[in-house]
């Protein structure tokens, strides 16, 4: 199945009935939104999933680089763009959005709640913006700490509701449970709220990437020499 | 199943019929206007496992008794009233479940300490005229209050105690139409158990809860503000029609901390503005997941509201939704015959103090 078709498959999926629901957010109010590793802030349009990982922080960490590996790992209930929820007013780096999924098929009930962002050249629809991200970024609290953080199961059970700024305590400082798996808590400010923003990372292109693999075999071989 | 905008509009027709005197055994018994409500509850339509719905009554039953409590006392959480004509358990055990509300004048518009406030029954007692209530008093009323008595609902009278309104029986909880009423903790699931063993021997046949297939659930009370959640696997809707009396004066219903499902128990509809909330202590908050939450049932999922606090250019104070924090949802409608899901985030519990729908009848 191509990417685009994985989009309309998990498109019809969410409008069939019931659906567990879930709140998603980076609001102007409170002011945390996003940030592209220039310091920018995330542009309308750029792509946002939220879902969970079938594979561990670490192994996300360290495959960050590969987009096509996180994807095959990553369980979706939703997606949205940047501006979303923004009365005829879309801000960069902010978004609001409700997504309804299938529990059951997606199996997601429980589960941690994952943000993932991404920064893409090309934003034409999900498949183009997942396939050309530049930068991603992925964060959660875990909902050991924050039980809001755990996908609910169909209905009748009731929506649970996450924002970016659950991340964040009292005087703007990240709280100790944050998870930035990939990307940080600032440095960048939002240009609207003036707030610290969550930057995501660069993804370097596959050549970019093989050629730092090439050269750290290269010194690894040099020093065995020795 | 696509939420069909005409399907949810049709949902409820509420009718205010007539203003006529209800019917009651007691010389001291008021009068009250009635309506016929009608409540159309989804099926599958054949598309999906299950229908889910969210409904309130919206009728109540007449008002079997209005007094005065000369003596409140609110330690022993009885009601003393010098007048009342009443005899010995009018007012619980094999006479029914019924339930004292605090009412204001006619005439007065101030509120009055308690008013809306509700209490079951538990002793009614001819010779000191006294009723011995089941839930602590609000330690705000004091002698003189105005109260009326009302009998609860039953799932076997809106219902019929042999399933008149249709819903899908079986012989067990899972095969069955389910009538989900949340406790406070978890639903508690009813349905019309079908015994499947043809001679009564597996339970019998009538309305159970899940947690017993032999006890008869059909007195299970159905409170005023239960928002009751129907769960259908049928394909088919069920349509009921109910006959009472309309709600007047203000209500009071208690909101816990976590999840509250609570019937609009007036004949018409309300918004979100006009239900009172904001104003009776549901907590506002710059981040939708900070702040209190309205979860209205849509058809297929939530729809999530809350009450933001922000600056004009950070999307405004007032009432938003998930989906939208900058345009105004305050005119949000909780429609008549509708249940909403009360979300306390933030806080102790507190009480909801809803104003009449409509204002004037």
């Amino acid at each position: 199945m191509n990417q685009l078709s994985t989009w309309c498959a998990l498109a019809l999926t969410a409008i069939s009935a019931p659906a567990a629901t879930i709140n998603w957010s980076a609001t102007p109010a409170p002011g945390y939104g996003f940030d592209q590793t220039s310091g920018i802030d995330l542009p309308v349009g750029s792509l946002l999933r939220v879902g969970t990982f079938n594979i561990s922080d670490t192994l996300i960490a360290q495959n960050a680089f590969d987009v096509s590996y996180l994807n095959a790992n990553f369980v979706e209930a939703g997606f949205t763009t940047i501006g979303t929820g923004i009365a005829g007013n879309p801000k960069d780096g902010f978004f609001t959005a409700t997504s309804n999924y299938n529990a059951v098929t997606t199996a997601l009930t429980g589960r941690q709640v994952y943000l993932w962002v991404f920064k893409s050249s090309t934003d034409t629809n999900p498949g183009t913006s997942l396939a050309s991200a530049t930068e991603i970024g992925i964060f959660y609290m875990p909902f050991a700490d924050d039980p809001d953080w755990a996908f609910p199961a169909d209905a009748p059970a009731f929506p649970t509701t996450v924002a970016v700024a659950d991340l964040v305590g009292p005087s703007d400082v990240i709280r100790p449970q944050a998870k930035l798996v990939v990307g940080t808590y600032g440095p960048g400010n939002s240009g609207l709220t003036g707030k610290k923003n969550f930057t995501l990372s660069t993804v370097p292109e596959p050549g970019s990437a093989l050629l730092a693999l090439g050269g750290s075999l290269l010194l690894l071989a040099r020093r065995q020499r020795r | 199943m696509p939420p069909s905008p005409a399907l949810l509009a049709a949902v409820v027709s509420a009718t205010l019929a007539c203003l006529a005197s209800v019917a009651s055994g007691q010389s001291q018994a008021a009068t009250d206007p009635v309506a016929f409500i009608s409540l159309s509850i989804p099926g599958t339509g054949g598309t999906a496992t299950n229908a889910i719905s969210f409904k309130a009554l919206g009728v109540l039953q007449p008002v079997s008794y209005q007094g005065s409590a000369d003596t409140v006392n609110i330690q022993a959480r009885t009601l003393t009233d010098t007048a009342a004509t009443w005899n010995d358990n009018d007012f619980n055990g094999a006479q029914g479940a019924h339930y004292v509300e605090i009412i204001r004048p006619a005439g007065v518009t101030a509120p009055v300490p308690g008013e809306g406030t509700t209490y079951d029954i538990a002793a009614t007692d001819k010779i000191s005229k006294t009723l011995t209530l089941v839930q602590p008093l609000d330690a705000t009323i004091v002698s003189g209050a105005l109260f009326r008595i009302r009998k609860h609902w039953t799932i076997g009278m809106i219902f019929g105690a042999n399933n008149s309104a249709g819903f899908l029986g079986s012989g067990s909880s899972s095969t069955a139409d389910q009538i989900q009423i949340w406790n406070g903790t978890s639903f508690t699931l009813y349905f019309f158990q079908i015994d499947p063993s043809g001679d009564q021997s597996l339970g019998g046949t009538g309305w159970r809860a899940q947690t017993s297939n032999s006890a008869d659930a059909s007195t299970t009370v159905i409170y005023p503000d239960d928002g009751l959640v129907f769960r259908l696997l049928q394909d088919g809707p069920v349509n009921i029609s109910l006959l009472g009396a309309v709600k007047t004066g203000p209500s009071s219903f208690p909101i816990s901390a976590g999840f509250n499902i609570l019937a609009n128990v007036y004949s018409a509809p309300m918004t979100l503005t006009s239900s009172g909330l904001q104003t009776s202590g549901f907590s506002g908050a710059a981040s939708p997941s900070e702040s209190d939450q309205i979860l209205l049932w849509n058809g297929t999922g939530y729809d999530t509201y809350f009450y933001q606090l922000a600056a004009p250019a950070l999307g405004g104070t007032g009432w938003r939704s998930a989906t939208d924090t900058y345009a105004d949802a305050g005119s949000t409608a909780i429609p008549a015959g509708a249940a909403v899901v009360v979300r306390r985030v933030q806080g102790s519990p507190f009480n909801w103090i809803v104003p009449q729908h409509p204002a004037a009848l």
